[in-house]
């Protein structure tokens, strides 16, 4: 089922591509990419046959639906640290987020379970951020987004 | 001897003080579990962007060649390879660990480092140039065909899948579309202002490696030093003229890893497995392989870095990657304004002979940088995947971030990585996507030229399918996709168990 699926979404891809290059008026400009999305679409559909093929011989598992939805959930928190960290790190400066981004990654992802060990992460996140800033910004001098913090 | 003549560039303080700290990091990247060579390199990119091309190339070489043979320490200590170059590493490496040797067993594993190492750093610096010159008979159509090789190649080898490889390679081909075209300078695909300039390739670098790779190590929260071991400190001069003693087990390593290493795609890995069976089945008492035999360590090690050298020659050359690591490499060279290919030498000389003097130098400070750092090894396994993790997803937005100070760029990174990570949950991998996005405009451009070309003097397909270089190109491409094809099911045949056809 899990196969079937990746070739529904390849297949749903490549039509895609290959709908955002029918432009009639402008055929030497999209040329190119359209031979490849057309490669694209053959190829996606020799997956969804692979993938019908062998359902036909090992029918069709239930785990990996599961597995996946365990993925997402264990997963959850760092989507969500990550687009704050997106969001935040034009606003508070790139230093500042880092150094949040870093410790809530740390604390949730701990192994010892969440926030087991919050003195720890504090105390190596400002290591890190701080290593981060005498490399980057003192020696190599990378611009980065400064902000409300540092 | 004009690369001896360029030597001097790298004994210059700068450049040997970053060499030094390259291979340090290096060793100690590469010896942590879940930081490949190739993430090290696609991470340490952006950053090379902002100093000179010389000193960039030589950071990026150094990390390079010091991740495969940091990945030993952890091969060794934990059974984890640091990289899938050191997978053979393990079986006689941290057999010796369990019985007290690790200490030994690493000073084999960098004894071997250095004496492959600077075997295949020899064999690149005299066999490029050569290399390069019959290149120079390359047109468009052999650079057209040249991009399709890679493609098929990293396609059919180490993906698990040749439909999924190529739908990757493809797909990456597309992505490099995006922007301006090449024929007209008209934009395409632009669908939000981020993408004007289309999508710069260590955005994609870090995208397709880095981000997965965060996922990756959150999603099991388990600590992989449990199982590491204490190692015993043992004489450094008796372990090295043991090693040069087992002159079967480095020789033969040594020369797999460098034929292994010219054929693109073939990578570390599949040179340091082909080294340890060949010098297994070729040694006498080969019952102790397997059981903490230093044999195993030194054919292993020796053939993973023979392997380096090597493998930059069709790189060089001709702009294909032998490895997604490779891959990685000739995005640092593109941004450096380095264009491999026929006029490399010719154009880039002052830079690319001090690369390879510091490559063959690295192999040397490898050596004894990594017989220091073998002590502390311990200490460098036990980093949590946690911090790894928040370490590379920072380091991503400030590489990402630092190559045009331009915000867009990381959304369009973290975009791409999410997709990514779940392309990998599907089946695919990020080296075809990867390869596809770097080779797509080299093959887009020859193939405008060609068409250009072609049209007085005849048909287009005659043009592109004509000449002997074009045909042995059109050759190579079909055999690799038939071993992409077959290779499965000759696994399957020797395998029983296993699903036939998984891997097509």
């Amino acid at each position: 089922m899990k196969d079937i699926a990746i070739a529904l979404v390849a297949l749903t891809i490549s039509v895609g591509l290959l709908w955002a290059g029918l432009v009639p008026d402008k055929p030497k400009v999209f040329a190119f990419p359209n031979f490849w999305a057309w490669a694209l679409l053959s190829l996606s559909l020799g997956l969804l046959v692979q993938a019908l093929a062998r359902r036909a011989v090992r029918g069709v598992g239930a785990r990996d639906a599961a597995a996946v939805t365990d993925s997402l959930t264990q997963l959850a928190p760092l989507l969500v640290i990550g687009f704050g960290y997106f969001m935040l790190f034009p606003v508070l400066g790139f230093y500042a987020s880092a150094l949040l981004a870093f410790a809530l990654v740390s604390m949730f992802y701990d192994s010892l379970g969440v926030a087991a060990r919050p003195l720890l992460h504090g105390a190596v996140s400002l290591v890190f951020t701080l290593i981060l800033y005498l490399i980057f910004g003192v020696l190599l001098g990378v611009q980065v987004p400064g902000g409300w913090l540092f | 001897m004009e690369w001896f003549a360029h030597l001097a560039v790298v004994f210059e303080p700068l450049n040997l003080l970053i060499l030094l700290l390259g291979v340090t990091g290096g060793l100690v990247l590469g010896a942590i579990p879940g930081v490949s060579p190739t993430l090290s390199v696609a991470l340490l990119v952006p950053f090379t962007f902002h100093m000179a091309p010389t000193t960039g190339l030589i950071l990026i070489g150094a990390v390079y060649a010091s991740s495969i043979a940091g990945g030993a320490v952890s091969a060794i200590l934990i059974n984890v390879p640091g990289a899938p170059a050191n997978i053979a590493t393990t079986f006689d490496g941290h057999e010796m660990a369990r019985q007290g040797r690790a200490s030994e067993a690493m000073q084999y594993a960098f004894t071997s480092t250095l004496v492959g190492g600077v075997a295949g750093m020899l064999i690149l610096i005299f066999l490029a140039p050569l290399f390069v010159d019959y290149v120079l008979r390359f047109g468009p159509a052999e650079m057209f065909w040249v991009a399709i090789v890679g493609i098929t190649i990293m396609a059919s080898l180490g993906t698990g899948s040749l439909l999924k490889g190529l739908f990757g390679g493809a797909l990456g081909i597309w992505i490099s579309t995006i922007g301006i075209s090449p024929a007209t300078g008209q934009s395409r695909f632009v669908f939000t202002h981020y993408l004007d300039g289309g999508i710069h390739i260590v955005v994609a670098l870090i995208a397709f490696f880095a981000i997965p790779q965060v996922f990756r190590l959150l999603e099991s929260r388990a600590t992989v030093a449990s199982q590491a071991v204490v190692s015993q400190a043992s004489r450094l001069t008796t372990v090295v003229r043991n090693a040069l003693g087992h002159r079967l087990a480095m020789g033969l390593g040594t020369l797999v890893g460098a034929i292994v290493g010219i054929i693109p795609g073939a990578g570390g890995q599949v040179a340091s497995i082909i080294g340890y069976d060949q010098v297994r089945k070729l040694s006498r008492d080969n019952a102790t392989f397997g059981h903490g035999d230093p044999r195993g360590v030194v054919a292993s090690e020796s053939a993973n870095s023979a392997m380096v050298g090597p493998s930059l020659i069709p790189l060089l050359g001709l702009g294909v990657p032998g490895s997604p690591t490779c891959a990685v490499l000739l995005g640092g060279l593109l941004i450096h304004g380095i264009f491999p290919g026929p006029k490399l030498f010719e154009t880039s000389g002052g830079v690319i002979w001090p690369f390879l003097g510091a490559l063959l130098l690295a192999q040397v400070l490898i050596f004894f940088v990594g017989l220091q750092l073998s002590r502390l090894g311990h200490l460098v396994t036990r980093v949590s995947p946690a911090h790894l993790a928040a370490g590379i997803l920072v380091l991503s937005v400030i590489g990402t971030y630092s190559i045009q100070n331009n915000l867009g760029d990381v959304y369009v990174m973290a975009g791409l990585g999410v997709l990514m990570y779940l392309g990998i949950k599907g089946g695919f991998q990020p080296a075809p996507v990867v390869l596809g996005v770097i080779l797509g405009p080299i093959a887009e451009e020859n193939f405008q030229m060609g068409r250009t070309l072609a049209g007085p003097s005849g048909s287009v397909l005659d043009y592109f399918t004509s000449g002997d270089i074009v045909q042995v190109l059109m050759a190579l491409a079909v055999i690799s996709l038939a071993y992409g094809m077959l290779a499965p099911i000759w696994r399957a045949r020797r395998r029983p168990a296993t699903s036939v056809g998984a891997g097509l």
